[in-house]
């Protein structure tokens, strides 16, 4: 027990079967053997083509569901454990903060503050406290001006980052995005995803991000891939992304860069290292032509 | 448009009316509810009418938004107003006897009354409670004052939960029609013309894909709830709490003396103002 204090997640042989798949025979589990643990301050996306159970995995994590077998272990402490109560599992919840794709569906009040108020309300909080963190989420995530709009009318990047607010004021150590941008317009897109990388890089909360996003994938410190309920790939983006053929048989892309330079490649121009980021890629292009590249 | 629908007309503003606790409002509206029904002769539905004006004015809404908001009822008040006249059966003399008709002046002056009433009533209550305050601190307010209900089971916090996010969804729910019936009439979908089965049936395949939506959000929405760990049954704290002001117990003492006013007025004899024939007319009671 002791070597997972530092670990927020720790999955061990972790399988899910969804009830009313059960009954069919010979039903797939959505999440099937898979181990694996996520350290405290990571930054991890979770990729995977539809069904690839990663949707699933976060909603274990964030105990929506209980696993079918194996054990799972959320901030040192043994989800699956006998005797681990519905009180517990909300006194954890408080930690493990969860961002959904629909923007529209996860804010519950009418007015901006008073929904990023509901988790905190939830939690007890005196009013003071309340109030306080109300404010330093809303900063946090940019919306100060907006704290008494309705959440209706704003663009749904905003409405996304007044989800985020709302899941902040009740201070997680860990906050999971199910695909938190995948409904939003390129500005809604880029908008979360700077507040994801500040809130890890500059409050240390550890991020979990499911995402079909390459780009976004590429910007994390670590790159796990799903493929029909199991861990294909785990490992940084740059060991990752570098498998191109093998991510096209799971039916996913490496970021365009990278594409490119793997055609590249294949036609006979092979580039030097694993180039990752546009930058990065620009650069190997620049070699392989002989000069600057201005872009 | 049909996104431009407001609900329950409220007009945001920073009146005397406006500022109140929803509570204030809540319990000076039934106040006033009282002092209508208990007001029985026309100097007391002047006074009523004069207060009403004095309201209106420091509610800053214009006349043109009261006088639209009893234009629905007109028509159910004429209706009232004719078997009021025709039904009633005086004991005097009736002014009007032909044929099966008979008209009595009681018959005329309880459809007025009634009239006043309800007029009354309409942009009394609209003014205190709808035009106002918002739906989400009437729902603050409902939940505040039922609150005691909850000791003896009555599941008052849930009600309140399910008002304020049928008020959060009304809007997105709105918006989503006017997508699907949108996406329907660019596939020939025609919801304006024709009779009104025909119409009415235009709308089934409407409703359809809106229930499964709503259905799903309502999924998703609870999940969402979980997440940030709602729970029925345990306590919760508030960021805004409900806090009485002065002006809020300046307006209970205001109502609580005119609601007095009305009934001293509606038993006042005709000969305190001096017994001539304005004065038993404004004194008149059925």
């Amino acid at each position: 027990m002791e070597e997972k204090k530092n670990l927020v997640i720790s999955a061990e042989h972790l399988t899910y079967v969804y009830e009313d798949a059960a009954d069919a025979q010979d039903a797939p589990p959505a999440v099937s053997d898979v181990s694996f643990s996520v350290e405290k301050g990571e930054y991890i996306a979770i990729l995977g083509h539809n069904g690839s159970g990663k949707s699933t995995l976060a909603k274990l994590c964030n105990m929506i569901l209980t696993p079918t077998e194996g054990r799972l272990f959320i901030l040192g402490r043994e989800v699956t454990a006998e005797g681990f109560s519905e009180e517990d599992t909300f006194d954890l919840r408080a930690e493990i903060g969860m961002v959904f794709q629909n923007p529209d569906n996860q804010l519950v009040a009418t007015v901006v503050e008073e929904d990023v108020a509901f988790g905190p309300e939830n939690l007890g909080l005196p009013r003071e406290e309340i109030r306080r963190r109300v404010n330093g989420a809303l900063a946090a995530v940019g919306m100060e001006e907006y704290a008494h709009h309705a959440p209706h009318k704003l663009s749904g990047g905003q409405k996304q980052r007044i989800a985020i607010a709302g899941i902040l004021a009740m201070k997680p150590s860990v906050i999971l995005f199910d695909e938190s941008t995948s409904m939003l317009d390129p500005l809604g897109r880029a908008e979360v995803v700077s507040i994801m990388e500040r809130l890890n890089r500059e409050d240390g909360i550890t991020v979990v991000h499911i995402t079909h996003y390459m780009d976004e994938a590429a910007r994390a410190s670590r790159v796990i891939v799903m493929n029909d309920g199991r861990i294909a790939f785990d490992g940084t983006p740059r060991e990752v992304f570098k498998n191109v053929d093998q991510l096209r048989a799971l039916g996913l892309e490496a970021p365009q860069g990278v594409e490119l330079l793997y055609e590249l490649a294949r036609a006979g121009m092979p580039h030097k290292g694993d180039p990752l980021t546009e930058q990065e890629c620009i650069d190997a292009l620049a070699e392989m032509l002989g000069g600057d590249v201005c872009v | 448009m049909i996104s431009d629908i407001t609900l329950g007309q409220f007009f945001p503003g920073f009146s005397l009316l406006h500022k109140l606790d929803p509570r204030t409002k809540l319990i000076t509206g039934i106040l006033f509810i009282v002092a209508i029904f208990l007001a029985k002769t026309p100097l007391a539905f002047l006074a009523l009418f004069l207060f009403t004006v004095a309201m209106i004015l420091v509610s800053r809404i214009s006349f043109s938004v009261i006088l639209r908001g009893i234009r629905p009822v007109i028509y159910i008040l004429i209706f009232t107003s004719i078997l009021n006249i025709l039904m009633t059966k005086g004991t005097s003399v009736p002014l009007v006897d032909f044929w099966i008709i008979e008209i009595y002046r009681e018959g005329i002056v309880r459809a007025v009354f009634m009239t006043m009433r309800v007029i009354l009533l309409i942009v009394g209550s609209s003014l205190l409670l709808t035009y106002t305050t918002s739906p989400i601190s009437l729902t603050d307010g409902l939940e505040s004052l039922l609150s005691p209900l909850s000791k003896i089971g009555i599941p008052v916090h849930v009600f309140s939960m399910m008002m304020t996010i049928a008020l959060r969804f009304i809007p997105t729910l709105v918006e989503e029609t006017d997508k699907i019936m949108n996406a329907q009439k660019s596939r020939g979908a025609d919801f304006t013309s024709g009779s009104i089965v025909r119409r009415a049936k235009a709308l089934i395949p409407l409703l359809v894909p809106l229930f499964v939506s709503a259905f799903k959000r309502a999924e998703e929405l609870a999940v969402a709830m979980e997440c940030r760990c709602y729970r029925v049954d345990k306590k919760r704290t508030k960021l805004v709490k409900l806090t009485f002001h002065a002006r809020d117990l300046l307006s209970f003492l205001v109502f609580a003396l005119f609601l007095a006013g009305i009934v001293l007025i509606s038993r006042m004899p005709a000969s305190m103002l001096g017994g001539g024939f304005i004065a038993r007319l404004l004194c008149y009671r059925i």
